[in-house]
């Protein structure tokens, strides 16, 4: 809710209610001062009206000496009912005429006189003249009375007036009070609510802007608001503010490519020993070695491979929370990525025991669009924990789209379940599981190693993917592990399995005796990556810098040219931009980046440069081979050519 | 030496004598000719002739009274004896028949004319209409109220008693004419009002003081012949009206009681009701008129009009004698003229 209608929600009843306990008041004093008056009216009218008229009578009576003359004071009385009479047609109030001693009513101008109880009146003397007055039920009826003794001719005379009228004026004046309340409300409303948008609201949605600007664009902002109150000293503030934030950015995105510059020395400089080391080792496993060289053979590779992969795990932890982790979208068949998963991990699964199911649903014939990237690097780490935690036992991978695809590309929800049969986890431990460097017990780390970062990389990957990672354990029992993502889908014709199977087929056809170029320093690397591209029968030459790479190039004969990055003499970006001046069909030979940096941006940066695909260190055979495959076609096209 | 002081003595003389003449006042010369000495036209005079004096103290004022005895051939006699000598300046007459002749009189055409205690100056023809001005250099007021008020007035008195049948009234009156004149206005008027039926009772007019006994001899013995038809009886203006103990011997020789007078006199003998220009009252208006017309204002321009002052009287003895209440506004307006 917008400030202004939650200050007019608050002010409007806040109104409401002083209005309406003013109008109360008003209407309590309006009905006091009605009262009082038509009592003042009714008294005047009983002595300053009609005992004036008895009185006077009476007084001439006695003037003339015809006071005792019955026949001039009967006349005379009769004058006096007469003027009651005409009195009452013009003022609308009834006169009643009784004898005392007699106890009847010798006149009245109503049909059937009543005489009202006058025990609760009140008793006032007025000019003179003691009378009473007050409320009356008469005939199921309320009046108002006033009456009065006239001593000399034994009357007690009573005017009367019904109520009626006096509680029409009074609801009325009730009506009156709660329109002029209800109006009083509405246009003071409309005042508050113009001067709250002025002198609060928009100001308010100045400073607003004007922060959105500070979010968006981390600039110095100006504020036209020229007030010299709280709002006005707050927005210069926040100018000032602004001027700060935009000092602190740059220093902070300074401070990041400092940051990124590190990451990607660190990356490339701990990677490339480590290339060699995983490198050498798998030469030296396929060398004749006894059962013992073997073995350490084995456990070295093993302990290279767990380096690698904590070095991973850093590095994804520190770009997703540097904010350069980016989304790549592309449209891939999601059930064959997750079954080329199972059969990826199936060896660990294997190694442990542990049986690996894949169910799905609504998956068959579905192409989805999504960071496959970062979907399969989300299930690697859970189905590798799972199987981590999980001795001879099963984990099952589920997933399913959440509504069944359509021809057209349609917005979808991704859930993928990975259950486990393993050792579960406490509840008091189930919160902080996705924390960094967390797992549910130290003594696990010891037992199962690890660092701790592969759920946290995973669950702000899903929220990346606008997802998350839900669990639920139980000690003993194993835990269930839910990413959710949001993906578009669409139904395919062609079975993407069939696409898969083609491009295999097309791998597993990568022709023999390409001629390759490897342009690689470090001569432990370039040992390794020679090795394991004459595993996939490629024809290598080696040199040790750009320079020579290029001018190789140059000679002619080489099909693809795998380049470091870093190099002497003249780096791998260098040379590629100088291969890709030359003349005629050389200019077009695919040059393979191989670097040790980890960071996407840098990758787009050596592709923009001119390189073809990038294999980030250390290099496997795997790497290798898919890069020369998704450059199959075109090599084919060179080979014939 | 004796010329030079009686020369000195003459000189002082005629000096006294400019000064005396110097602050001299203003003589004026006015003649009153009344009708006949009844106590209305008396009084009245007496009134006019104070009020005047007392209005207009720079001048001396002479006045000289003629008394026309009730006759209007007399008047005429006295206006035309008047008229051989130097013409006043202004002649004022007093009730109907001097004014009738003093208005028919051609030798005073030119002479500021003012008449009072006229009834009927529309029926004598001195003006076409009240609020009109006389083309003989005359003018005046009527002194008697409107009949139809007067009879308004005993309507109500009876109206209060809230009667069973109708009051006959007797109308008595003489030929004088103011008199039958406004026994002719209420005659037209009865029929307007349902508790009065008006019966005239009427006696011929008879000039002079023994006329006035003659007169109410006469009407004495009509009362008397309609006693029985009569509730009572209206005493109308004019002679009549002011004859010495009317009332008195109508109530001893037929006990009718009357029930309407126009003189305060009357209702003192024990008339009902009274409604009255009192002398006093026509005597100061009259001599306020005459003022104006002294100090040059013509009597052609001064309207004739009715008094704006009347006086109501009241008799309670005959009220309670006749059980009729006097309502109380009538006896409130009647004040200090409420008569037992």
């Amino acid at each position: 809710m917008r400030i202004k209608s939650k200050l007019l929600v608050i002010y409007i009843p806040i109104l409401l209610i002083g209005m309406a306990l003013t109008g109360y008041w008003a209407y309590l004093t309006a009905y006091d001062s009605v009262r009082e008056r038509e009592y003042q009216l009714l008294t005047q009218t009983l002595t300053l009206n009609v005992l004036e008229i008895i009185d006077e009578r009476r007084e001439l009576l006695i003037e003339s000496g015809l006071e005792n003359v019955p026949v001039f004071r009967e006349a005379y009385q009769k004058e006096v009912f007469e003027e009651l009479k005409s009195l009452q047609q013009a003022t609308d109030r009834h006169f009643a005429i009784s004898d005392k001693s007699a106890d009847t009513v010798v006149f009245s101008t109503m049909e059937h006189t009543v005489v009202p109880n006058v025990e609760d009146a009140t008793i006032a003397t007025i000019a003179s003249r003691k009378v009473a007055f007050g409320e009356s039920n008469i005939n199921d009826a309320d009046v108002l009375f006033a009456c009065a003794e006239f001593a000399p001719w034994n009357w007690k005379v009573t005017v009367l007036q019904p109520a009626d009228a006096l509680q029409s004026f009074l609801s009325t004046i009730a009506w009156l009070t709660s329109l002029v309340t209800l109006f009083a409300v509405v246009i003071v409303s409309l005042l508050m609510g113009r001067v709250t948008q002025v002198f609060v609201v928009s100001p308010i949605e100045k400073i607003k802007s004007a922060a959105s600007r500070i979010a968006v664009d981390h600039k110095k902002v100006s504020i036209d608001l020229q007030q010299n109150d709280e709002l006005g000293s707050l927005a210069r503030d926040v100018e000032a503010m602004s001027g700060e934030i935009e000092q602190y950015v740059a220093q902070a995105q300074q401070a990041n490519r400092a940051k990124t510059d590190f990451l990607a020395v660190m990356s490339h400089e701990i990677r490339t020993p480590l290339n060699g080391i995983q490198g050498l080792a798998t030469l030296l496993l396929d060398t004749q070695l006894s059962d013992k060289q073997h073995q350490y053979a084995s456990d070295l590779k093993s302990s290279a491979s767990i380096l690698a992969t904590v070095i991973n795990d850093v590095l994804d932890l520190s770009k997703i929370e540097s904010g350069m982790s980016e989304v790549d979208v592309t449209e891939f068949d999601l059930d064959a990525m997750l079954n080329d998963l199972i059969t990826l991990l199936g060896t660990n699964a294997s190694a442990n025991s542990t049986r690996l199911v894949y169910k799905s649903k609504n998956m068959e014939s579905v192409a989805v669009t999504s960071d496959i990237t970062k979907l399969r690097q989300i299930i690697i780490n859970l189905v590798s924990n799972a199987i981590k935690f999980t001795h001879k036992g099963t984990v099952t991978i589920s997933a399913k789209l959440k509504q069944p695809s359509q021809d057209t590309v349609s917005e979808n929800h991704l859930i993928i379940a990975v259950k486990d049969t393993g050792i579960g986890i406490e509840p008091d431990r189930l919160e902080h599981i996705f924390d960094k460097f967390t797992q549910s017990d130290s003594s696990i780390t010891r037992k199962y190693g690890g660092t701790g970062l592969g759920l946290a990389i995973a669950k702000q990957l899903a929220q990346i993917l606008g997802g998350d990672i839900k669990v639920v354990s139980k000690v003993g029992e194993g835990s269930c592990f839910t990413v959710t993502a949001k993906v578009q889908s669409r139904r395919v014709v062609e079975s993407s399995a069939d696409s898969d199977s083609a491009r295999q087929a097309e791998r597993a056809s990568l022709p023999e005796g390409i001629k390759v170029l490897l342009a690689e320093d470090n001569a432990i690397n370039a040992v390794v990556a020679q090795a394991l591209l004459e595993q996939l029968k490629c024809d290598v030459e080696h040199v040790d810098n750009g320079l020579k790479a290029a001018a190789r190039v140059e000679e002619g004969g080489i099909d693809v040219v795998f380049m470091d990055v870093h190099m002497p003499v003249m780096d791998g970006i260098e040379a590629t931009k100088r291969i890709r001046k030359l003349d005629g069909e050389l200019s077009k030979i695919p040059v393979i980046g191989l670097t040790a940096e980890a960071f996407k941006e840098r990758h787009v940066s050596f592709k923009e440069a001119g390189m073809d695909d990038i294999v980030t260190k250390p290099v496997t055979v795997e790497a290798l081979q898919e890069s020369l495959s998704k450059l199959a076609l075109n090599q084919e096209v060179t080979d014939n050519s | 030496m004796t010329k030079v002081w009686f020369s000195l003595l003459l000189a002082l003389s005629s000096l006294m004598w400019g000064a005396s003449a110097a602050f001299a006042k203003e003589t004026l010369d006015l003649i009153v000719l009344e009708t006949l000495p009844v106590p209305i036209v008396a009084d009245s005079r007496t009134e006019f002739e104070k009020e005047l004096a007392r209005i207009m103290p720079d001048h001396e004022i002479n006045v000289t009274s003629y008394n026309a005895e009730g006759s209007e051939v007399r008047a005429k006699e006295i206006l035309t004896e008047l008229a051989q000598n130097p013409a006043p300046d202004l002649i004022v007459s007093v009730a109907t028949l001097a004014t009738r002749a003093l208005n028919a009189s051609e030798e005073f055409v030119d002479v500021p004319k003012l008449f009072m205690a006229v009834s009927a100056p529309v029926e004598e023809g001195i003006v076409s209409a009240i609020g009109a001005v006389s083309e003989r250099n005359m003018t005046g007021e009527s002194h008697v109220l409107d009949a139809k008020v007067k009879l308004d007035m005993l309507e109500g008195v009876l109206r209060a008693s809230k009667p069973s049948s109708l009051f006959t009234i007797g109308l008595v009156h003489s030929t004088y004419p103011s008199s039958s004149n406004l026994v002719n206005q209420l005659l037209a008027l009865n029929d307007d009002y349902e508790n009065i039926n008006l019966v005239a009772v009427s006696t011929p007019y008879i000039e002079g003081d023994d006329g006035l006994v003659e007169m109410t001899d006469s009407i004495i013995n009509s009362l008397q012949q309609k006693t029985n038809e009569l509730d009572g009886y209206w005493l109308s203006s004019g002679p009549l009206a002011e004859s010495n103990g009317l009332v008195t011997k109508v109530k001893e020789a037929t006990g009718l009681l009357p029930l309407f007078a126009e003189s305060i006199s009357s209702v003192k003998e024990g008339a009902l009701l009274g409604v009255v220009s009192e002398p006093a009252s026509i005597g100061k208006s009259a001599a306020r008129k005459a003022k104006l017309i002294l100090e040059k204002k013509s009597a052609r321009d001064i309207p004739v009009d009715k008094m704006d002052t009347y006086t109501v009287a009241v008799n309670v003895s005959t009220a309670i004698k006749l059980q009729l209440p006097i309502p109380s506004n009538y006896l409130k307006l009647s004040k200090k003229h409420v008569y037992q």
